[in-house]
């Protein structure tokens, strides 16, 4: 069993469920898969999997979120583990503030929903990379 | 005007003139008549002072006879034959001077004087002196005189007596015949009668005091004896007629004889015989000592004459007051002319002006025939004239001026109109397309989330389908009879859970169970609590354990392949109806009506079950308390209920982060249900309070909502005729809905 760990973050539970379960489906027992409703739950979540000794390699937020929204999810993991892979889920968030987020290296990839399984893997895959 | 106002002052002039006139004229004809009276008057009063001073003359005469007893009685005859010729020779006015004794009176026996000259036959002492032309005779009376008037009256009366005129000749012939009175006086010594003392006189007298200078001419007058004789007349006929002969006519003279035994003043209107003039008749009595009945002297006058001097004065009047009035109204024409044609000039230019003419003036008179005043007016009016053309000129200008100011500024504003135009309807398209995009933001959101959930639920239960296909029936197939009832066990637990949903996986569980299973040393005990989890099967972990630890994997991974296939359907479902609710809330605000049918809906029990079924992933952090202490029904649509009080209540949740307090509560008041939904936020900032139920308007970021929520809600509350409403403060938010009571035989 692997001890990598895939984080998804989403308020909506569909969404979480969904992106768990394609994960699993795609990667099957390669990884881990996590889920949080919410930013807050997602950072307990974190601190959860150091005890249990898994190491968490990607993160998949919702950029809008209640409470801590997705961009400021990520700094926060980013500024605590700068190895950890960042991607971020949105419906909205426009071109300017996209580029700007991957430039900053805030997030290393963005998928838009609703997303294609296919576009999906190819740029988990990219951020994987950085641990094969 | 003018000239009636000037008729309007000669009319008093000319009744002033009139009155004067008519006055003047009564009182100077008064005057005149009133003078005519007072010469009838005083030539009365002259006739009389010269009769009454002969019968003084007479009585003088007659008291000295009275002594005559003093004289020896032979020298009685001598005497008094003296005294008498001494009286005619004295008084040329005197015809005759005569004395009558009684028988034996003056102290002598006539009959010793019987056939003696100068005495009667009966010898009596009747002497009498006469003139006859410049002559003076001695004669005597006869006996037969005793009989007479000249003796009886006097005697019988014992007062002097002037007898009516008659017609004598001492002569005894035509040629000497005289209209003459005698003036009778009784001689009476010591209480005894003695005789009659006579004086004759002609009327000639009379009719000279008569005819004196009359004032008014041709006036004369006349003297009437007691009887009506006239004994004074201009006309020698006349002497001794009576006077109403001739001058009265019948019916008259009875009131004139009347008059004249009245013994008064009088005056009558008559013709003159005399003159044949219209004529007055001053008549005055001549009172004479003795007289019984007086005479009358009358004067008598033309009327015309009289009033002669009245009408003179009035003609004057007439003529002064006709000249005055013609002196008045020529004036008046000549002023009102005057002062008509400038002020007719002046009305004329004030019409020319008024009709636009403004250089019209009003003609210069110069001096002639008007006066200064009325130049100076016109000299003003044209002054005015002057200053309202330059004002008009000015204004014209100022007009003009304006216009073309008023035009540039016009098309300034025509311009700057258009300018506005272009600019709003750019603001109004971009604003249009803001919102547009906005809308569309969150409406993408809202549908791409579900889309997401889909398709990628979708992908899982395809690439699942292949694992059921590969290993549920053959895995099952191989399974030991023993192990199917586990399986199935297993299996049926995992759809019940995956048929409600996606719930929150309980990773406190599954931790607890890995750490157990790993101390235990079993092999892949994450794999297996999350089979756990999965299957809801904790209290199964031994028989799990069991199962896997004698080949079981394969049909646990087969069983968990299978719900977690079904937990994507569940997924699917539940993403589909999230999409739907998405369509079905724009759908809701562009529809006016609702097509539901009206019924009776208990919002206590609606939220209610909203709150179980679709919150209970915020039990965690959100702290919900229920306050239903209404649960009375309300008429309305159930279905647009539920819009209100999901939006509500996610907007609350929203407003407080998910975590807090959410209160929702339902009141009674009065006719009205009240709902409730408080959160624990920070509160609406003030600034933004006005806007809350505005279309679009949304705190959220895009993709959070789409900003109708509140609005959708007050459009629904407002069908149902209720209302809306909010306090807001930091850390409470209440959401008020009031809606209408229903009926009690309205509910279920």
């Amino acid at each position: 069993m692997s001890d990598k760990a895939i984080l998804c973050v989403d308020d909506e539970a569909i969404i979480v469920f969904a992106l768990k379960q394609e994960l699993k489906s795609h990667y099957a027992d390669r990884f881990v898969y996590e889920t949080a409703l919410s930013a807050e739950e997602a950072l307990s979540v974190i601190g959860d999997l150091d005890g249990e000794g898994l190491r968490l390699i990607l993160v998949i937020s919702d950029w809008l979120m209640p409470g801590m929204r997705g961009d400021e999810f990520l700094r926060a993991v980013k500024a605590a583990r700068p190895d950890v892979q960042a991607m971020l889920v949105t419906g909205q968030a426009d071109g300017a503030t996209i580029e700007s987020l991957l430039k900053d290296g805030v997030a290393n990839g963005v998928v838009l929903k609703p997303w294609r399984s296919s576009s999906l893997f190819a740029k988990i895959d990219i951020c994987l990379e950085a641990f094969t | 005007m003018l000239l009636s106002i000037g008729l309007a002052a000669l009319l008093p002039y000319a009744i002033l003139i009139s009155v004067s006139i008519v006055f003047v004229y009564r009182t100077v004809s008064e005057d005149s008549f009133r003078y005519a009276a007072a010469l009838s008057e005083q030539r009365a009063t002259e006739i009389s002072v010269k009769l009454n001073s002969l019968v003084g003359q007479g009585k003088s005469i007659a008291s000295a006879f009275s002594a005559y007893a003093a004289i020896p009685p032979a020298e009685r005859r001598a005497a008094i034959d003296g005294e008498l010729r001494a009286v005619i020779e004295d008084q040329p006015d005197v015809l005759a001077a005569w004395a009558q004794w009684e028988r034996g009176a003056i102290g002598d026996d006539p009959r010793d004087y019987v056939g003696s000259k100068l005495t009667t036959a009966s010898g009596a002492f009747n002497t009498t002196w006469y003139r006859v032309g410049s002559d003076i005779h001695q004669g005597w009376i006869n006996d037969d005189a005793y009989g007479s008037d000249f003796y009886t009256i006097p005697k019988a009366s014992r007062r002097i007596s002037l007898i009516e005129p008659y017609w004598y000749s001492y002569t005894n012939d035509e040629k000497n015949r005289f209209l003459e009175t005698s003036l009778c006086i009784p001689i009476v010594t010591g209480g005894t009668f003695k005789g009659v003392l006579g004086f004759d006189f002609s009327v000639d007298l009379f009719e000279r005091m008569v005819a004196r200078p009359a004032p008014v001419d041709p006036s004369y007058g006349v003297l009437i004896a007691g009887s009506g004789i006239i004994v004074g007349h201009p006309r020698a006929e006349r002497m001794g007629r009576p006077f109403a002969e001739g001058e009265l006519s019948e019916e008259r003279r009875a009131d004139f004889l009347r008059l004249l035994s009245a013994g008064t003043a009088f005056t009558f209107d008559g013709r003159s015989s005399l003159t044949g003039e219209d004529s007055r008749y001053y008549f005055s009595p001549v009172k004479v000592e003795g007289v019984e009945v007086p005479w009358f002297f009358a004067l008598v006058a033309p009327t015309a004459r009289i009033l002669a001097p009245a009408r003179v004065i009035a003609f004057v009047l007439i003529a002064l007051g006709a000249v005055g009035a013609f002196l008045v109204a020529a004036s008046i024409l000549l002023v009102s002319r005057a002062l008509s044609r400038p002020i007719s000039a002046l009305a004329e230019g004030a019409r020319r002006i008024s009709s636009g003419e403004l250089s019209y003036r009003v003609p210069a008179e110069g001096s002639r025939g008007t006066s200064a005043e009325v130049n100076a007016l016109a000299s003003s009016f044209n002054e005015m004239a002057d200053k309202l053309q330059a004002i008009l000129s000015e204004l014209e200008s100022r007009v003009v001026e304006r216009t073309a100011s008023l035009a540039a500024a016009n098309g300034e504003l025509e311009r700057t109109l258009a300018e506005l135009k272009t600019a709003q309807s750019g603001l109004e398209f971009s604003a249009k397309m803001a919102l547009l995009g906005r809308l569309t933001a969150g409406i993408s959101h809202e549908l791409n989330t579900p889309i997401g959930v889909i398709r990628s639920s979708a992908s899982a239960i395809l690439r699942s389908s292949e694992d059921l296909e590969r290993l549920f029936l053959p895995t099952y197939a191989a399974l030991p009879e023993a192990d199917r009832g586990l399986f199935r066990e297993l299996f049926g637990r995992g759809l019940r859970k995956a048929r409600s949903g996606p719930g929150t996986e309980d990773r406190r569980r599954k931790k607890e169970v890995v750490r157990r299973l790993e101390a235990a040393g079993a092999e892949k005990a994450r794999d297996l609590a999350e089979a756990m989890s999965t299957l809801d099967a904790f209290d199964l972990e031994r028989e799990l354990l069991a199962f896997a630890g004698r080949g079981g994997w394969g049909a646990i991974s087969a069983a968990e392949g299978a719900v977690e296939s079904c937990e994507s359907a569940a997924a699917i479902l539940e993403a589909a109806e999230k999409a739907a609710r998405t369509v079905s809330a724009l759908a809701n605000y562009s529809r006016s009506e609702g097509l539901d049918a009206l019924e009776a809906v208990r919002p206590a029990e609606e939220i209610e079950e909203l709150l179980t079924l679709h919150y209970n992933r915020i039990k965690r952090s959100v702290a919900v308390e229920r306050d239903f202490a209404c649960r009375d029904p309300v008429r309305g649509y159930r279905d647009r209920l539920v819009e209100v009080w999901m939006n509500l209540i996610d907007n609350a949740l929203q407003a407080m982060d998910y975590k807090g307090r959410l209160r929702v509560s339902t009141a009674r008041e009065g006719d009205w249900v009240v709902v409730s939904v408080a959160d624990s936020g920070p509160g609406i900032p003030d600034d933004l309070r006005e806007k809350v139920f505005t279309p679009f308007f949304t705190t959220k970021s895009p993709g959070e909502g789409i900003g109708l929520g509140l609005d959708i809600c007050r459009r629904i509350v407002e069908r149902h005729g209720g209302s809306m409403s909010f306090v807001s403060r930091p850390g409470e938010t209440v959401f008020s809905v009031k809606l209408r009571a229903a009926v009690a035989e309205a509910g279920p």
